[in-house]
């Protein structure tokens, strides 16, 4: 393998073990939700510093092989995208660290609402995290597709606990901060899936050359 | 390690360096640090400096008459025109290699025991030449190809292996420091892509300083670059560094390919 391949192949394995830290803190501050488990959110928070780490270090070194290699054609386009994924999981631990705050606030006090669909919802983000991932390392336009499907269900899930948390009748002065945060809550997966999609529009563009951004 | 001292960190460093062709002054107060183990790379137009430059890493400027030349140039530690300074020792410790590559016109492994035969007072046992031979042809990873024809003549061999051959005619004198002229500018794309590798290989073990007209090939085989223009060192730094955010005007304009 020359250089320039292996320099790329390196810079894909930065990606997807960044890639497993964000899926984690995700993962993480669900099941510290599920499980009412404190020490699942101390592990989300201290792994945002180390997704931050990759962040610059991917960043630092898709910018150091553009600028040495002058790569074009299909190499330009992975590197391109290295770059915007990057961001995507960055943004993605971003959501998960917020998630973690909900659910501490969540924690503080006896549940008093169920949850509802935020467990189907955070199982379903976070199985589009682990596909959009291993789509693009396989490059599977497949999967990338798949992960774009299973959107319009988090979305539906997400409205769905919106309007059941705004229209139930039993909500008391006690439990009306629990709602407002399980609504906050299911936002912030949704933009998680949002990333994940995100991430498959990338793949696809990374493969196919085509940008489907913006077309529904 | 920023602790080091310069002459632990640096090859080779030049002070006020200055070069006169006659009246014509090619090179005007260079001051560079060269670092120890790194590929360095000499980019600039066509008569900035970059050959001249690179000469004076082992005194062959002096075999051309009417050089002038002053100033300072310290090469691991040593100022190398100190009169106790062995021009011999010099250029054992500091090799050259050219741009069309010049093997002698005799057998490879005598082109390769060349160096030691004229440095070594007394001569090497043949087994203690046998393993020098096989070090450095395996070292530029030539061995393979040429261990069963070591008694063919070098200039019978391709012009990447050639080049090869005269870099490993340099190891056996275990330089510290290669100077490359142009290596690659008599090569096609596959030989140039060997040196390159072979390049990368060394990278380490020895300084290397590479004159290059090839841009591409300076962005993708070096850790530092040093830009030239009309005999003045514009700006040098790591390479990525160089290409992506010159410090200076004329850099950017060279390497955005502006000019030159």
């Amino acid at each position: 393998m020359k250089k320039f391949e292996q320099e790329l192949a390196t810079v894909k394995q930065q990606v997807m073990e960044m890639g497993e830290v964000a899926e984690s803190m995700v993962g993480w501050a669900s099941a510290a939700l599920v499980g009412r488990d404190r020490a699942l959110i101390q592990k989300v928070q201290a792994s945002e510093r180390k997704l931050d780490q990759y962040q610059l270090d991917i960043d630092s070194e898709a910018i150091r092989l553009i600028t040495v290699y002058a790569p074009i054609a299909n190499d330009l386009r992975f590197l391109l995208m290295v770059a915007r994924i990057n961001s995507e999981l960055e943004r993605i631990g971003d959501q998960a660290l917020n998630n973690s705050e909900y659910v501490l606030q969540l924690l503080s006090a006896p549940p008093a609402q169920p949850l509802r669909d935020i467990s189907r919802m955070s199982e379903v983000t976070r199985g589009m995290v682990h596909d959009a991932l291993q789509a693009f390392h396989d490059e599977d336009t497949d999967k990338a597709q798949q992960v774009l499907t299973a959107d319009d269900e988090v979305d539906a899930l997400n409205a769905q606990t919106f309007r059941d948390l705004l229209t139930d009748k039993n909500v008391s002065l006690d439990s009306v901060n629990q709602s407002m945060t399980l609504i906050l809550l299911a936002r912030s997966l949704e933009r998680i899936a949002d990333h994940a999609t995100n991430i498959c529009e990338e793949v696809i563009y990374l493969v196919k050359g085509e940008d489907i951004r913006h077309q529904t | 390690m920023s602790d080091a001292r310069p002459q632990d960190r640096y090859s080779i460093q030049t002070q006020g360096l200055n070069l006169w062709y006659g009246d014509f002054q090619a090179l005007k107060n260079v001051h560079v640090d060269i670092q120890r183990g790194l590929i360095t790379a000499l980019i600039g137009p066509s008569g900035c400096g970059k050959t001249t430059f690179l000469r004076c890493g082992n005194r062959l400027n002096e075999r051309y008459g009417n050089v002038t030349t002053t100033g300072q140039i310290t090469i691991l530690g040593k100022n190398i025109y100190d009169p106790n300074v062995s021009l011999g020792e010099l250029r054992k410790t500091v090799g050259m290699v050219f741009q069309r590559p010049n093997p002698l016109p005799i057998s490879i492994y005598e082109n390769v025991v060349f160096g030691l035969r004229v440095h070594s007072p007394i001569g090497l046992a043949r087994r203690r030449l046998d393993e020098r031979v096989e070090s450095a042809l395996r070292e530029v990873q030539l061995w393979n190809d040429v261990k069963d024809r070591l008694n063919q003549k070098g200039t019978g061999l391709t012009l990447e292996q050639q080049q090869k051959l005269c870099i490993a005619r340099l190891l056996p004198l275990k330089p510290r420091v290669i100077l490359m002229d142009e290596p690659c500018s008599a090569l096609d794309a596959e030989g140039t892509a060997a040196i390159e590798r072979l390049m990368d290989s060394l990278r380490g073990k020895y300084t290397i300083v590479i004159v290059t007209h090839n841009m591409a090939q300076a962005r993708r085989t070096s850790d530092e670059c040093i830009f030239m223009l009309l005999g003045e060192v514009v700006e040098q730094g790591p390479t990525a560094d160089l290409f992506l955010k010159p410090r200076q005007k004329e850099t950017e304009m060279y390497v955005e390919g502006r000019y030159g």
